[in-house]
């Protein structure tokens, strides 16, 4: 057990304190500000050509939010010509962020999010990585990865002429993602790696495209993908949805009469998803294979509290917690890794393959990503 | 917390090096600074101990060379002991009230440059500061708090009016951790922003996290000023203020402060350099309030145990882990549905009477016109008025993986697990706020009701346990509407009475 080396104030030694006027502070900010208000209207007023006017720095790095140090190269390039400056600015932030790129080129990436885009026939599921997980919050990042998916979507979609009973599966690497062209807005050729290095010039942090898999579903076969953590939303309006985990299961309905209530096959969909995420089963197993001999599920614990001697928040400490509990003579570790055989994560008292029984449902295939988790083929 | 303790020779006699361990009040035990610390026997010396969050009083010394050694210690003679030793060792001296702060911002903005520059320039004016370098600090050690590994870097200095310990962690998780299991709370951050990028897209993630760790005092370094022109700093500056209101901070008192943290470092330009910084410390001195010592907030005594003592009356134990207790204060006993109200009428420490007991002191305390068995453990003493029990909380809790010692599977809502705190365990009903269920290594936001209202306060920490294994640690963040009889009722019946409850309504409305 260690402790944190943090130190709490002491009661032993009085201490000596010397606060300072707070108000000093806000004084000398709010005057600041003022200064700075009273020096913008007269440089403004009185420009030399050379410098740059303060007022046009402001505006031009409000409307392109690119750096002050590029907002102030562009305008001393174009005569402090706002227009011109944003202009070349805009045109200038691909080569931008290509540099920027190729400079934090090296940089981990161990954070990021994992995205799926999931219709009943086509899916795709990528994983984008950046250097903290700060980023991987921030909207813009999120925004990128939302274009990306869809981009590789759009592809995935397209390439789609699977007429065959089965599922086709293809693992995209890291550089097969980067070349992927973006659709739509531009006239020119634009590439996701175009777009990520344009999303770098913007963050300053290195970002790069993992890994991605698109599927592509056959006859009677139907897709369901599912991230965490959820967002519920994106989920129902069929858009990109992410988080640091995700999976993909491809399944199919064997009554008809199931197969026709679209939202109560979604849903199983949903929930063998989420039990992959939770679960991490490693193969499905075979439905013909007799289940292994189950332990007796265990009575739920009751609320109440049990006889041991209550600790204080504090111990964490091991070696104290056991020997004051009961020893347990089975280890409580579940290590079933085949998923028919686990136990259903949303109903502990049934496995998956009663739950699909129950719901007369078969599974085809199922993918699992986990964002920052090693993969040996890499 | 913090104690002092001294030995002198004739106590420990003289011979080889001894390891010495603190067995803690409760039975638990503690470890001398980090780990262990090695002495040589027969000089005189004094030890600085650190113990976590709650930590305990020290009861005794154990040494592990075979021959054990108890000793009753209290305060007052460590204080009358140490201050006639002379130490061989370094010395922490308390002189001054500590404070906790910590750097946030994007990871190219110079974070670590400031903090080396921090010790850089402290360290000319005093001697005790210690010179990090740059790499001493970059890619943050990993470091186990109560057996969670976070990435995080502990720095110590100290200026003229304060002593600081700063921390910076590479990202959000990381601070969050370290905010539920750290011992203590940032007091305040250091915000660095690089004139020549600006605000960044994640400068708004970063206050958000401010916010979220309960930060309110942030003081902004805006750095590297000498690659930008005068202009672009006050750009930079007024651009700060403006995202810092929007992010509900007072962006118009937020001191600013301009200059160069690599100059600082390399010493050179003073101007931007050294004197910035020296600036920037001064602000932080001024700006981010001194905590409240332990020792000046009201009382409080969780109960250990309980005892009757023929002719005396009932004595409760425990370790007072804030405030002064002395003989004749009035008090209040609370927990398990009961407050009662009794004097104090006496205090002893390892069979001494004291006058007054301090936070830190294992102490028993005989207590006025109460049965033994009107109280347990679990229960607090406390100052009147000053603590209440709650049954419906809202926390913020880290869940351990499977490496740290958790489980290896996620949990959904309404799991029922066992929740310890202060001396005290009781039954919870977990809800999770906006998620399906919560993987191993995740942090989340959790609503727990109690099977019967417990006495709690905000920043209280926690650990939750499923039967066997410890599942996470958490720290309060804010008190819901206690529940209703219904409510509990329904609670205690688990999934199984909503299932039940979900059926009935169905049934009615179809009727």
């Amino acid at each position: 057990m260690s402790r944190s080396p943090m130190l709490l104030s002491s009661s032993i030694i009085s201490s000596i304190i010397t606060p300072q006027s707070r108000l000093l502070f806000g004084g000398r900010g709010s005057k600041c500000c003022r200064q700075f208000h009273g020096t913008s209207r007269m440089a403004a007023s009185a420009a030399s050509p050379l410098s740059v006017e303060k007022s046009g720095l402001a505006k031009l790095r409000k409307s392109t939010g690119y750096s002050f140090s590029k907002c102030k190269e562009a305008l001393e390039k174009h005569n402090n010509d706002l227009k011109a400056a944003e202009k070349w600015l805009r045109a200038e932030a691909q080569t931008h962020g290509w540099e920027k790129a190729s400079k934090l080129q090296g940089r981990a990436t161990a954070q990021g999010l994992i995205s799926i885009l999931a219709s009943p026939q086509n899916a795709v599921m990528l994983e984008m990585n950046c250097e903290t997980d700060f980023v991987a919050r921030n909207k813009k990042f999120q925004a990128l990865v939302q274009k990306v998916t869809q981009a590789c979507f759009v592809v995935s979609q397209e390439a789609n002429n699977n007429s065959s009973s089965n599922i086709f599966k293809h693992p995209l690497n890291h550089d097969e993602l980067c070349n992927i062209p973006i659709r739509g807005e531009r006239q020119e050729q634009h590439l996701i790696k175009d777009e990520i290095a344009l999303t770098i010039g913007d963050i300053g942090e290195n970002i790069r495209p993992r890994r991605g898999l698109s599927l592509q579903a056959g006859e009677s076969i139907v897709l369901s993908g599912y991230t965490h953590p959820a967002s519920p939303e994106a989920e129902k309006q069929r858009l990109v949805q992410f988080g640091k985990f995700g999976a993909v299961v491809a399944y199919k309905v064997l009554k008809p009469d199931v197969a026709k209530n679209s939202a109560r096959v979604a849903e199983i969909g949903r929930q063998l998803c989420q039990h992959v995420v939770g679960m991490n089963p490693l193969e499905i197993g075979s439905m013909d294979e007799p289940p292994p001999k189950r332990k007796p599920v265990e009575e739920p614990q009751k609320l109440t509290s049990p006889p041991s001697p209550a600790e204080d928040q504090d111990v964490v400490d091991e070696l104290d917690v056991l020997s004051s509990m009961p020893t347990r003579s089975e280890p409580e570790v579940d290590d079933e890794r085949i998923l028919l055989n686990q136990e259903f994560l949303l109903d502990p008292g049934f496995t998956v393959r009663e739950f699909l029984i129950q719901n007369s449902v078969e599974i085809v295939e199922f993918v699992r990503f986990e964002c920052g988790e090693n993969v040996e083929s890499q | 917390m913090a104690f002092f303790i001294a030995f002198n020779r004739s106590r420990v006699g003289s011979g080889a090096s001894v390891v010495m361990k603190a067995i803690l009040g409760d039975g638990g035990s503690g470890v001398f600074s980090r780990s262990k610390a090695t002495l040589s026997v027969g000089n005189n010396y004094q030890l600085f101990l650190r113990l976590g969050g709650g930590g305990r009083a020290l009861s005794h010394i154990r040494l592990t060379s075979g021959r054990q050694i108890q000793r009753d210690l209290t305060r007052r003679r460590f204080l009358s002991t140490s201050r006639a030793l002379e130490a061989e060792k370094q010395v922490y001296q308390r002189d001054k009230p500590h404070c906790n702060v910590g750097t946030i911002g994007h990871v190219d903005h110079g974070k670590t440059t400031l903090t080396a520059a921090i010790t850089r320039v402290l360290s000319e004016s005093n001697k005790s500061v210690k010179v990090k370098k740059y790499d001493e600090i970059d890619n943050a050690p990993e470091e186990k708090q109560r057996g969670i590994t976070i990435n995080v870097a502990h720095i110590e200095y100290a200026t003229e009016a304060r002593h600081y310990s700063h921390t910076d962690c590479p990202g959000h998780a990381d601070y969050i951790k370290n905010m539920i299991t750290g011992t203590a709370q940032m007091d305040g951050a250091i915000l660095v922003v690089a004139a020549t990028d600006g605000v960044m897209p994640q400068t708004r993630e970063h206050l958000l996290l401010s916010k979220q760790i309960g930060i309110e005092h942030i003081v902004v370094f805006i750095n590297k000023v000498d690659a930008a022109d005068a202009e672009m700093v006050d750009l930079v500056e007024m651009e700060i203020r403006e995202l810092m209101s929007e992010m509900k901070f007072d962006g118009d008192k937020v001191p600013v402060i301009k200059g160069s943290a690599l100059c600082a470092l390399e010493g050179k330009n003073p101007e931007i350099g050294a004197n910035a910084v020296k600036e920037l410390l001064s602000a932080v001195d001024s700006f981010i309030p001194t905590p409240v010592r332990d020792l000046d907030k009201p009382f409080l005594l969780p109960i250990e145990n309980v005892y009757s003592i023929a002719g005396r009356g009932t004595v409760c134990t425990g370790r007072l882990e804030r405030g002064v207790l002395k003989k004749g204060m009035e008090c209040e006993v609370l927990g398990y549905s009961k407050s009662l109200k009794t004097t104090v009428t006496g205090i002893e420490m390892f069979h001494k009477i004291l006058e007054e007991a301090q936070a830190g002191d294992q102490l028993g305390a005989l207590i006025r016109g109460i049965k033994r068995d009107e109280i347990r453990r679990g229960m607090v003493i406390c100052k009147p008025g000053t603590m209440k029990t709650y049954d419906n909380i809202e926390a913020q809790v880290y869940v351990l993986s499977k490496e740290e010692g958790g489980r290896s599977r996620p949990f959904t809502s309404l799991i029922q697990l066992q929740m310890f705190s202060r001396t005290w365990d009781a039954a919870v009903q977990v809800i999770i706020q906006g998620k399906d269920m919560i993987m191993p290594g995740e942090d989340a936001k959790l609503q727990l009701k109690l099977i019967r209202p417990m006495v709690l306060e905000k920043g209280q920490r926690f650990t939750l346990r499923d039967g066997f294994t410890t599942l996470g640690t958490g720290v309060i963040t804010g008190m819901m509407k206690s529940m209703t009889e219904a409510e509990r009722q329904l609670m205690i019946e688990g999934r199984k009475g909503l299932e039940k409850k979900a059926k009935k309504e169905a049934a009615t409305t179809k009727s």
